[in-house]
C-alpha cells in the first residue's frame, strides 16, 4: 500500500497492552507477549484483494541479540506454479496456470517506531522475507515495527482465498517467525504438509469490509463502526494468541451459546440450519470434556465458522477458532460431525494453548488432538459404534485409526519435518494416527487415571509454550519412569512397526506313572515380530478352566514358557487386554489347541453368500 | 396398462414355476462359481481365525478391527487373490452369457405355448443357438453402463454445482439420497433395455443385429411407460424381499445354541439365494411375456 501513514506503533503498544478489556481467563495466568499485532485491514470484495497496515510489537525473549527478523509471508505460497506448496500438492496438476489460483501478498511499506524508513531492505525468498535491522535487538529489548501490506487473494486454495462472496482470511498478514532460545529462528517455507507455527502475543485486528458481510474471527468483537461508504468496520480482540484468522460472508446466520462462561458462537449458512443445535451441543460437550481432563480453556470465547475451503481445506483449527463444513442431515447414530467438531476443539488445548512446532514435530498437535477426540468420542457415544452405528455397521474411531495407521507406508518416524515426509499419505498416518496409537498404548500401559494425570501437567508446564517431544518425554520419565520412556521413545523416534504372535503352544503328560491324566508339561512360544520392544502379558487357559497369567518383557526375539499344569492347555493369548493399540495384526496374538469349528462355519457362511450375490450382479449382463 | 403390467407379472411367474429347472441351474451356476472363488478366500480366512481366540465375535457379528487386521496380513496375497478374481468372474460372466440363451430360449417356448420334451439339450441348445447374439448384448449393454456411469458423473457434478461443495462431504445429506437415487435408476434402466434387447433376439432371430436393436428401441418407446412399470413393479417386490430377508436374519441371532444358529443362517441364506435366481427369472418371462402380449394386441389392431 504506497504512501501508507502509520500511527505511532508506541502509542499503539502502550494503549493495546494496557487497555485491553481483560478476558477473564487470562487475567489469571502469565501468557507472553513475544509478537503482538495491531492491524487495520479492507477488504475489496469486488478485487478480491486485502490492504493492511499491521504495527508488529516484538519483544527479544532469549538471551542472545537478533540482527535480522524473520517473517513469514505465506500468501506467496500461491503467486506462482513452481513455489514450494504448489510443486508438493496433490492438486498441481489441475490448478497448474489458472490465474484464478494466484495470489500473493507485497510488502509496501516497513517503519520502525522511531520514523525509520527500512523499506527496500527485506529480501522476499518465497514465503519467507528477512529483514536485516540497522543494529541488534538486544536480549530483552522490543521493536516495533509499522509494515504496509497488499494482498491479492486466490480463489480458495489450502485454506485461504474467495468462493464467490464468501471470504476465508487465514495467513494472510506478514507474521513473524519464532526465534528459538539459542537465538535461531525457526522459519521454513509454506509446504503442503505442514501447517504453521508462531509466537504468543496479542491481537487487535480492525477489518474494513463492505456492510452485507458477516465476519467470524479469532478472539472477539470489541467494537462495530458503520463507515460513510457502505462499509463497516469490525474490531476484534485476541490476547494470549498466536494466530489470527477470519472468514467473512454476506450468508451467516449466527447462533451464540454460552458454556461454562464461554461465550460459543456458530457462525453457519442458512441451508445448514439444521445442524446448529448438534454442531453446539458437541462443541459445549467438548469444552466441557476437554477441560476436565487436560485443564482450563483459557479464553472466554470460541468461534465455529461454516466456512468454503477449497481444494486442499478441510476443517481447520485457529486458535479461538475453528472451520468446518456440516452435513445437514445426520441419522442419530452417525457421528462424523462430532469427531471433526471434537478434533478441532481438542486443537484449542494441543496448538491452540499448548503451542508446539507444527512444522517440525506436528504430532505434538495432531496426533494428540487425535487421541483426545477419541477420548471424546468413547466418553459421549460409548466404545462400540462411536462414529457410525448403522444397522449392523458399527466403526469405532479406533478402527479408523488404526486402518489409517496400516494404510500408511511407515517408511518414516513420527518425529520428522512435516515436508520430508515420503508422501502425504505418510504424512498423514503418521502424525495423526501412528501419534494417536502411540498415546493410546501409553494409556492402556499406565491405566486412565495416570494417564489423564500425565497429561494434565504436561498441559500444566506447557500451556503458553512451545514444547518438543523431548519435553513430552521428559515430563513422562518424571513421572512414571524411565521404564516407561525406555519403550516409548523408540516409538518417537524410529521407524520400527509393533507385532507380536503365539507361535505354538502344547501339553505333553509327564506324570510319573505316564498316564495321561497325569501332569502335563505345558509350552508356550512367544515371538517378537516387529523392532518395537513393549512389555506383553500372557494368558494361558487349561481345559480345567484354570487361567494362568504371565509377563515377558518382550526384548528378545522369541520367548518359551514352560510350566507343570495340571490338565491340558485350551488356548494362549498375548496381550489379552488389548494394551498395545499400536500392534499391527492382532490376528496373531492367540492360539487355540482345537479349531473353532463353529467360527470358521458362520464366516464360511457369510462369505459363500456374499460371493453369491456378488454373482447375481453377473446376471445383469 | 395396468392389467397388461399385473397378467405379465403373474404369467412370468407361473412361466418360471413351470421350468423350476432353470432355476437349479441358475442356483447352481451361482453356488459352483462362488465356491470356486470362495476356496483360495478360505484358506486365509482359515489360516488367520480358525485357532483365533478373538474370532468368536464373528459369531455375533462383525467385527471390523479383525477384518483390518485380515487384510493389513494378506495385503500381498489379497492382490494377486484380486486379480485372480476379476478374471475368473469375466470368465464366469462369458459362461452366463452362454447360459443365458438356454433360460431365455426355454421360458419363450413356454410362454408361446410350445411343448417339447428333452428339456436339456433344447436348454443347451438354446444357449448355443444364441450364444453369439448374446455376446454382442453383453457387449452392448457394458458399453450402455458405461455411458450411464458417465451421465451420473455429469449429474453429480451438477449437483455439486448446485450445493456448491463436493458432494462426498455431503455423505448423508439428502443430495446423497439423489445421487443414490439417480444411480439406482440408471442402473435399472440399462438393466432393462438389456432384458428388451435379448427378448427381441430371441423373437427375431436371424436378423441383422442392428435390426433387433432397432426393434427393441422401437418397442420400448412405444410402451415405454408400460415396460417401466413393470420392472419397477418387479424391482419393488424384489425389496420388500430383500428387507424380509434382513429381519428374518436379524432374527436368528436369539438362537442360543451356536452350532444350530450357524446351520439356520446359512439355510436362510442359501433359500434367499435360490429365491434370487427364481425372481431373476421372472424378470425374464414378465418381461418377455409383456413384450409378446404387446406386440400381439398391436398386430391384431393393425
Amino acid at each position: 500500500m504506497s504512501g501508507a501513514s502509520h500511527k505511532s506503533p508506541l502509542m499503539f503498544l502502550f494503549l493495546f497492552f494496557f487497555s485491553h478489556p481483560s478476558l477473564a481467563y487470562q487475567d489469571q495466568i502469565k501468557v507472553p507477549e513475544i509478537a503482538s499485532y495491531r492491524i487495520d485491514v479492507t477488504l475489496d470484495a469486488e478485487e478480491k484483494t486485502l490492504v493492511g497496515e499491521e504495527s508488529l510489537a516484538f519483544f527479544n525473549s532469549t538471551r542472545h541479540s537478533v540482527d535480522t527478523l524473520f517473517f513469514h509471508l505465506y500468501p506467496n505460497a500461491f503467486r506462482t506454479d513452481s513455489t514450494a506448496l504448489m510443486r508438493e500438492s496433490l492438486f498441481a496438476s489441475r490448478i497448474k496456470g489458472r490465474e484464478e489460483y494466484r495470489g500473493g501478498i507485497d510488502i509496501e511499506s516497513i517503519v520502525t517506531s522511531g520514523g525509520l524508513n527500512l523499506t527496500g531492505r527485506q529480501i522476499v525468498d518465497e514465503t519467507i522475507m528477512k529483514l536485516p535491522l540497522p543494529e541488534p535487538l538486544l536480549p530483552g529489548r522490543m521493536i516495533e515495527l509499522a509494515i504496509g501490506f497488499d494482498v491479492k487473494l486466490p480463489r480458495t486454495l489450502m485454506r485461504m482465498g474467495y468462493s464467490g462472496d464468501d471470504f476465508m482470511i487465514a495467513q494472510w498478514f506478514p507474521k513473524l517467525a519464532v526465534l528459538q532460545e539459542g537465538g535461531q529462528w525457526n522459519a521454513h517455507q509454506y509446504h503442503f504438509n505442514s501447517e504453521f507455527f508462531a509466537d504468543f502475543g496479542n491481537y487487535r485486528v480492525s477489518i474494513t469490509l463492505p456492510m452485507k458481510y458477516v465476519v467470524g474471527a479469532t478472539g472477539y468483537l470489541k467494537e462495530e463502526k458503520v463507515n460513510s461508504d457502505s462499509t463497516k468496520t469490525l474490531i476484534f480482540q485476541a490476547a494470549g494468541v498466536h494466530d489470527f484468522a477470519w472468514a467473512a460472508s454476506p450468508d451467516y446466520l449466527i447462533e451464540r451459546r454460552t458454556v461454562d462462561g464461554i461465550d460459543a458462537a456458530f457462525f453457519y449458512r442458512p441451508e445448514h440450519q439444521v445442524s446448529v443445535e448438534r454442531i453446539l451441543d458437541q462443541a459445549e460437550f467438548a469444552l466441557k470434556f476437554y477441560s476436565s481432563l487436560f485443564g482450563e480453556y483459557r479464553y472466554g470465547y470460541f468461534t465455529i465458522v461454516d466456512a468454503k475451503i477449497g481444494r486442499g481445506g478441510g476443517a481447520m483449527e485457529y486458535p479461538t477458532l475453528i472451520t468446518l463444513q456440516p452435513s445437514t442431515k445426520l441419522p442419530e447414530t452417525m457421528h462424523t460431525d462430532a469427531l471433526i467438531v471434537f478434533h478441532e476443539t481438542a486443537h484449542q488445548w494441543w496448538y491452540g494453548m499448548v503451542a508446539s512446532n507444527e512444522f517440525e514435530e506436528a504430532w505434538l498437535d495432531e496426533g494428540f488432538a487425535e487421541y483426545s477426540q477419541k477420548r471424546a468420542l468413547e466418553q459421549r457415544f460409548g466404545l462400540s459404534g462411536n462414529v457410525i452405528d448403522l444397522w449392523q455397521l458399527k466403526i469405532n474411531d479406533m478402527d479408523l485409526t488404526r486402518l489409517g495407521y496400516l494404510l500408511g507406508p511407515q517408511t518414516d518416524p513420527v518425529v520428522t519435518k512435516s515436508w520430508e515426509f515420503e508422501d502425504y499419505l505418510g504424512y498423514h498416518s503418521t502424525v495423526y494416527f501412528k501419534a494417536s496409537l502411540i498415546l493410546e498404548t501409553l494409556r492402556n500401559y499406565l491405566g486412565p487415571e495416570r494417564m489423564d494425570r500425565l497429561l494434565r501437567e504436561y498441559f500444566r508446564r506447557f500451556e503458553f509454550k512451545h514444547p518438543s517431544t523431548r519435553d513430552f518425554l521428559a515430563v513422562v520419565d518424571e513421572l512414571e519412569g524411565e521404564e516407561v520412556t525406555d519403550w516409548l521413545e523408540p516409538l518417537f523416534y524410529k521407524t520400527g512397526i509393533c507385532d507380536y504372535e503365539v507361535k505354538s503352544t502344547g501339553s505333553v503328560p509327564v506324570g510319573e506313572s505316564g498316564e495321561e491324566h497325569d501332569t502335563y508339561k505345558t509350552t508356550v512360544e512367544l515371538r517378537r515380530l516387529g523392532e518395537v520392544v513393549l512389555p506383553v502379558e500372557v494368558e494361558i487357559e487349561l481345559d480345567d478352566g484354570e487361567r494362568i497369567q504371565k509377563n515377558w518383557d518382550g526384548k528378545e526375539r522369541w520367548h518359551r514358557i514352560e510350566m507343570r499344569t495340571d490338565s491340558k492347555i485350551k488356548s494362549a493369548v498375548l496381550d489379552p487386554e488389548n494394551k498395545m493399540a499400536i500392534e499391527i495384526d492382532v490376528n496373531n496374538n492367540s492360539l487355540m489347541r482345537d479349531s473353532s469349528d463353529k467360527t470358521m462355519m458362520k464366516l464360511a457362511a457369510e462369505c459363500l453368500f456374499w460371493l453369491e450375490n456378488w454373482m447375481h450382479l453377473i446376471t445383469c449382463f | 396398462m395396468t392389467m397388461a403390467v399385473l397378467n405379465s407379472f403373474a404369467s412370468g411367474i407361473k412361466a418360471v414355476w413351470g421350468n423350476r429347472f432353470l432355476v437349479g441351474i441358475m442356483f447352481a451356476f451361482k453356488l459352483v462359481s462362488s465356491l470356486v472363488l470362495f476356496f483360495p478366500l478360505y484358506l486365509m480366512l482359515s489360516a488367520s481365525f480358525a485357532r483365533n481366540v478373538r474370532t468368536e465375535r464373528f459369531l455375533t457379528g462383525m467385527d471390523l478391527s479383525l477384518i483390518i487386521d485380515f487384510v493389513y496380513h494378506w495385503r500381498n496375497a489379497l492382490s494377486v487373490y484380486l486379480v485372480v478374481f476379476f478374471v475368473v468372474c469375466l470368465l464366469f460372466v462369458v459362461a452366463f452369457v452362454f447360459l443365458s440363451g438356454g433360460f431365455w430360449g426355454m421360458l419363450q417356448d413356454r410362454i408361446m405355448g410350445r411343448q417339447f420334451d428333452s428339456k436339456m439339450e433344447r436348454f443347451f441348445g438354446y444357449s448355443g443357438k444364441y450364444f453369439w447374439g448374446m455376446v454382442k448384448i453383453s457387449l452392448l449393454v457394458a458399453v450402455l453402463y458405461l455411458v450411464s456411469f458417465v451421465v451420473f458423473v455429469m449429474l453429480d457434478s451438477f449437483l455439486s454445482a448446485v450445493s456448491g461443495r463436493p458432494i462426498f462431504l455431503d455423505m448423508t445429506s439428502w443430495r446423497m439420497l439423489v445421487r443414490l437415487g439417480i444411480a439406482v435408476i440408471l442402473f435399472c434402466l440399462v438393466n432393462m433395455i438389456g432384458d428388451y434387447l435379448r427378448i427381441s433376439l430371441v423373437n427375431n432371430y436371424g436378423r441383422r443385429f442392428s435390426a433387433l436393436v432397432g426393434r427393441a428401441t422401437k418397442f420400448l418407446l412405444t410402451n415405454l411407460v408400460g415396460s417401466l412399470s413393470l420392472y419397477y413393479l418387479l424391482t419393488v417386490i424384489f425389496m420388500v424381499s430383500v428387507m424380509l430377508f434382513v429381519v428374518v436374519r436379524d432374527n436368528l441371532g436369539g438362537l442360543s445354541n451356536a452350532g444350530i444358529f450357524v446351520f439356520f443362517v446359512f439355510l436362510v441364506q442359501q433359500i434367499f439365494v435360490l429365491f434370487c435366481s427364481f425372481y431373476r427369472l421372472v424378470y425374464y418371462s414378465a418381461q418377455l411375456t409383456f413384450y409378446e402380449q404387446e406386440t400381439r394386441t398391436r398386430l391384431e389392431t393393425s
